[in-house]
């Protein structure tokens, strides 16, 4: 099913640059950065100063009055060009102004919106609980432990980031969407082949589940909108059954998140939270692990063309018995990133970081990055 | 080509010469040996729907009711066409014009922020003219120009709340809505008072002019398209049309 919405989502757009005016537009960030000397999740290049790149082309066409077909590229200096984003979008298309999407797009989750692009980002990264990899993986190692997650990988891997992400950065997944709004409330419904955390690999299913997401939003007055949403669903990737014929769709993710976007006059403030619990088929027997993650950004226009933003974000981990001890699953993390943004013309931004992040009790205790970025939209 | 000097043309020219010759578009004061241009702009690309820039909004869709780049309804497209008369402006170039001292409107012009545009498009105003940026739409807009002539940022107001800026240096200044990045129209600081907007139909009137040979100038969107030389003699009307 997954490969027909993406033949048809790919027709469809193709047909559109034949009949309908198709418009290009993207944005190109160059960057320089360098990170702490250390071996924690946050650390580029191992310390030493680095340049790279991201560049992102959107299409869309629009064949019909309310349908839209868009397609978002990305490609950077660590990542091949992937497809982030392939979708028909079909507008207000009942009396009640119902909308769908169906193909590969963001979840309805969270409030990240364009600032996941370097042009609206006003920082350099991600908040972490889009970019700091856990110590749970999220597929199977092939080998003696038949394919069941072995305690002594996640132990290993804690302070170190060779899992899952909370919420896999811009969140595309394949499926379909029904989303709209009535009155002063957004809602949006998901059915996708995954969950907010894995999002990262093929589009391919490999569990008979599907990721559920539903959000709603209310915006009072203009200025604040409160949001939350629930997500839940199969997480394991593997093509690989577990021991005694069972399905991978057994262990499942379940995310619930609260946003809040404020903004008035010079000031716009962002924050989110989420909640997860991933049931994990661990070799010693089934267990929850829980997770908390979080952040708060915001920025200040401190005059025509520059700017401040700062952010705090972090990651608390649940306790969980793995071995033969019982404690956080993943050491504790907080994160600060600060900057200064300032606008040599309308679409090219420059931008100087600084981000320092602290891992309680990890092997690498203390990390930081200063970075350079100059973003030209276009 | 030059113009057509006309000296009768009926009830319909007058009208206009008197339209023209009474409205005082912040004419200089006390002078009487004036003349004056009328016209009308036929402009035939002014039908094309420009398209609106797509950059990242619609890739960043959860805050429908006023977040970043959300759009005002489901469907909406901003960037179509404006009227003629909210895309174009007639004024005249010349040094004399410039040297001469003329008094503000008593009325704040004003750049309105309605169903994800700017209205009008293009507005001319003299030098030293405060305008008011008033929000018509129930979600923010954060208005702001980079340009040379005039560097601002009003920030995030709501509905029915206005802002206003003083522009008091000549030049051409470049209006952005910072959320809504298909959003834009420009200001034309002028040093006198010499010029007129078309009204639907294209045609526009220019009064009071000093006597004497000018540039006039047709600015449509976010450029010249036409300029065209003209001699303004005293007590006349000159008849002058652009059609590109």
């Amino acid at each position: 099913m997954t490969r027909i919405v993406h033949i048809a989502a790919c027709c469809a757009a193709a047909a559109a640059s034949a009949t309908a005016q198709v418009q290009f537009s993207g944005q190109t960030a160059a960057d320089f950065y360098k990170s702490g000397a250390t071996q924690a999740p946050r650390a580029v290049d191992n310390g030493r100063p680095s340049f790279g790149w991201d560049t992102r082309l959107f299409i869309e066409g629009q064949p019909a009055e309310h349908v839209t077909a868009l397609a978002n590229i990305r490609a950077t200096n660590t990542d091949p060009i992937t497809l982030d984003y392939v979708a028909l979008r079909l507008t207000d298309i009942t009396p009640l102004g119902l909308n769908i999407q169906a193909g590969k797009f963001d979840l309805p989750f969270g409030n990240l919106g364009e600032r996941r692009f370097p042009r609206k980002n006003v920082l350099f990264g991600l908040p972490s609980i889009y970019e700091y990899r856990t110590a749970l993986p999220d597929h199977f190692t092939p080998g003696s432990d038949y394919r069941i997650v072995p305690e002594r990988d996640i132990v290993a891997n804690a302070g170190r980031g060779a899992g899952m992400r909370l919420l896999d950065l811009g969140m595309y997944h394949t499926g379909v969407m029904v989303f709209g709004s009535a009155g002063i409330v957004d809602y949006a419904l998901a059915l996708t082949t995954g969950t907010v955390s894995t999002t990262s690999y093929s589009t391919d299913n490999y569990s008979s589940d599907l990721g559920k997401t539903v959000r709603l939003a209310v915006t009072p007055f203009t200025g604040l909108t409160v949001g939350a949403a629930y997500d839940w669903g199969a997480y394991l990737q593997s093509a690989y059954l577990l021991p005694g014929g069972e399905d991978v769709s057994a262990y499942k993710e379940r995310a619930a998140e609260a946003d809040l976007e404020f903004s008035r006059g010079h000031a716009v403030f962002f924050a989110e939270a989420v909640e997860a619990a991933f049931t994990v088929p661990l070799t010693t027997g089934d267990s929850d692990l829980r997770l908390l993650g979080y952040y708060a950004e915001g920025k200040y226009t401190l005059m025509p063309r520059l700017y401040a933003a700062l952010r705090v974000s972090g990651l608390t981990f649940g306790n969980a018995t793995l071995g033969a001890s019982t404690g956080p699953w993943d050491y504790d993390m907080i994160e600060w990133e600060g900057g200064l943004g300032y606008f040599i013309d309308r679409d090219v931004l420059l931008k100087a970081v600084r981000r320092e992040t602290r891992t309680r009790g990890g092997t690498s205790p203390k990390d930081n990055l200063t970075a350079l970025q100059l973003v030209v939209a276009y | 080509m030059m113009p057509t000097r006309t000296h009768e043309r009926g009830f319909a020219s007058l009208l206009l010469l008197w339209t023209a010759l009474a409205s005082p578009a912040g004419a200089q004061e006390g002078q009487h040996a004036t003349g004056a241009i009328h016209g009308k702009i036929s402009v035939t690309r002014r039908d094309e729907v420009r398209p609106a820039p797509l950059r990242d909004q619609m890739f960043g869709m959860y805050s429908m009711h006023g977040g970043e780049g959300a759009p005002l309804q489901p469907g909406t497209s901003p960037g179509a066409s404006a009227r003629l008369s909210e895309k174009a402006v007639v004024y005249l170039e010349g040094e004399d014009l410039n040297r001469g001292t003329y008094p503000l409107p008593a009325r704040a012009p004003s750049l309105d922020q309605r169903n994800l545009q700017f209205h009008p498009q293009v507005l001319a105003v003299l030098a030293g003219t405060r305008v008011e940026f008033p929000n018509r739409d129930p979600l923010f807009h954060n208005v702001f120009s980079y340009s040379q002539a005039k560097e601002f940022d009003l920030g995030r107001y709501p509905r029915d709340d206005s802002r206003s800026v003083t522009f008091d240096r000549p030049g051409v200044v470049r209006v952005y809505c910072d959320i809504h990045s298909s959003m834009s129209a420009t200001i034309l600081v002028l040093r006198h008072p010499y010029f007129a907007s078309p009204d639907d139909a294209g045609a526009y009137a220019i009064g009071h002019i000093p006597p004497g040979t000018y540039r006039a100038v047709l600015w449509y969107d976010r450029d010249v398209l036409e300029r065209k030389t003209v001699e303004v003699r005293e007590g006349e009307d000159l008849e002058l049309d652009f059609n590109d």
